[in-house]
């Protein structure tokens, strides 16, 4: 409470600031070249040195308040009666900051009505002492700006030095994270191939997380199946959809239509990778895989499954193909008009131009294309889960129910975990593999297109 | 004269064959692009077939609800809503200030 309003004063302070230093600078200006910067900058070198040096003492006591107040709490004479465990200790204390903030919250526990008010006087004082201490380094990093406001000093370098800071700040935050995910994967990994050893995971058969423990615990995290599943789906199904559909679209759109065709076409295949990934899912499940299902029964399969490979692969397919398409479309339109020129006039028709110098030609591109088809396939998640079904299975009928790498993710993950057992820990191993893959796929896929490019400039 | 080489029984019918090739190809891009265009047509025939009848007004400003007559999306989309404004408020500046970066 008091900090929040700490926070609107110290952002009031670098206001006033702002102005104070620009007024004092307007009157050290004599004429053309007498100061080194402009009165504004001077202002925001004063506003900065205020509301900076401020937000980092507010957020330092924001995070060791707590910590102090819970301190005080528990030397009061009313904490004598704690139970000794700590997490029932943890439990009462939250409960007491609950009442304290809000005196209709309901009581569980007694204590912590009894403790809700050394709790909120606590908290009362150690926040005035923050919200003082805050207000202090506001007012002396503001002493240090207003001393700064002379002719000479180079207020606008600083500003700008301080927005630098900034930009790199902001640019950082993005690397920072990737590292984040990518170490948190790596370390929960870790954990799990300490119970699992990696070459039974990779290699094993059998998935069977729900009823693994015991001495033969690596037996059932065989992930195998579930690689095949996802390759099978993914790459196999999925890309028999979308290859010849996004390609020979790619071709008629770039070699046959009209521009004016062109134009009605394109952003009507492109709608089809603005559809959300759940409305594909239920089209799967419910539209799709029931069609799967009579199919397969009329060729004679005997208990065919609702949840099939081929729903889940054929919809995700057809997810694939704007962006196979557009890929390819890229590739061709990269390749040199001269080369099929050339071929036109020698009196091929316009199919072997395409099939024998086009496609050749920007055969590296349309690879980069699948690639990254490929690699955004097998992390697809929302079809897989609702029309693939839970069977971790290797088999190569497509009327199968079939799992895949994510699908398991989300079971594991999903729901109340306990995240010490192995079965929880085998989502990350899951998920690490998955980045591995994705990640190769796409440096291969980069590689093949920068040096495709380089070779037609 | 050269016609009479480009004109012969065979060269014709060579050149048939390969305007027939030329059509089929054709033929099978279009095939291509109005098959995709298709499964978005049947996607959209399915979704406004099934999902028209239940759209009404009740349905767009309800909550949750265990009653299905009462049952709407509003606190959904309230989510979906707010989701979209923590991430616009935390990637717009961040993601312009990294761009920025000389």
């Amino acid at each position: 409470m008091i900090l929040t309003g700490v926070l609107l004063a110290v952002i009031g302070l670098g206001l006033v600031g702002w102005f104070s230093a620009r007024g004092r600078a307007r009157l050290l200006y004599t004429g053309r070249g007498s100061m080194h910067s402009m009165p504004s900058y001077h202002g925001w070198h004063m506003a900065l040195w205020i509301i900076v040096p401020a937000l980092l003492a507010w957020t330092a006591w924001s995070f060791m308040m707590p910590g102090l107040v819970d301190g005080t709490v528990l030397a009061s004479p009313a904490a004598a009666q704690l139970p000794p465990d700590a997490m029932s200790r943890a439990a009462i204390l939250s409960e007491a900051r609950t009442v304290a903030s809000n005196p209709n919250a309901a009581v569980f526990n007694p204590l912590s009505a009894t403790l809700a008010e050394s709790m909120g006087a606590a908290q009362q004082r150690f926040g005035l002492i923050g919200g003082l201490i805050v207000l202090i380094v506001a007012l002396a990093g503001g002493g240090y700006g207003l001393t700064r406001v002379r002719a000479g000093f180079p207020a606008r370098t600083q500003v700008e030095r301080a927005v630098l800071g900034v930009l790199l700040l902001a640019s950082l935050m993005a690397i920072l994270t990737t590292f984040g995910i990518v170490a948190s994967l790596l370390f929960e990994a870790g954990l799990f191939f300490k119970d699992v050893s990696p070459i039974a995971f990779l290699t094993g058969t059998h998935w069977a997380p729900g009823n693994a423990g015991g001495e033969n615990i690596s037996d059932n995290f065989g992930a195998v199946p579930l690689f095949w599943g996802t390759i099978y789906i993914g790459a196999i199904i999925a890309m028999l959809v979308a290859i010849p559909l996004g390609l020979m679209s790619a071709i008629y759109l770039t070699q046959y239509a009209s521009s004016k065709v062109r134009k009605v076409l394109k952003p009507m295949l492109e709608i089809l990778a603005g559809i959300p990934t759940v409305v594909y899912g239920y089209f799967a499940a419910l539209s799709v895989a029931p069609i799967m299902r009579d199919f397969a029964a009329s060729i004679g399969m005997s208990n065919p499954s609702t949840e099939s490979a081929l729903a889940a692969g054929m919809v995700m397919g057809v997810m694939i193909i704007p962006f196979v398409s557009s890929m390819a479309d890229d590739s061709l339109a990269a390749v040199p008009r001269a080369m099929s020129d050339g071929s036109l006039a020698l009196g091929a028709t316009r199919s072997e131009t395409i099939k024998r110098v086009l496609l050749p030609a920007a055969l590296p591109g349309i690879v980069a294309g699948v690639m990254l088809a490929i690699s955004r396939a097998i992390g697809e998640t929302m079809i897989v889960v609702m029309a693939a079904g839970a069977a971790a299975r290797l088999s190569l009928n497509p009327f199968d129910s079939m799992t895949t790498v994510t699908y398991q993710i989300v079971q594991l993950l999903t729901g109340d975990q306990e995240f010490n057992s192995p079965k929880t820990l085998s989502a990350f191993a899951l998920g690490l593999v998955l980045f591995i893959v994705t990640l190769i796929l796409n440096i291969i896929a980069l590689r093949v297109v920068k040096r495709f490019r380089e070779a037609y400039e | 004269m050269s016609n009479a080489v480009w004109q012969t029984p065979e060269a014709v019918r060579r050149l048939a064959k390969r305007h027939a090739a030329e059509r089929r190809f054709r033929l099978l891009g279009l095939s291509a692009i109005v098959l995709s265009l298709a499964f978005l047509a049947l996607l959209l025939v399915i979704m406004l077939e099934n999902g028209l009848g239940g759209l009404d007004w009740q349905f767009l400003t309800g909550s949750d609800s265990t009653n299905p007559d009462l049952a709407g999306v509003w606190g959904a989309a309230k989510g979906s809503m707010l989701t979209m404004l923590v991430t616009l408020v935390l990637s717009f500046p961040i993601g312009v200030l990294a761009a920025a970066l000389p």
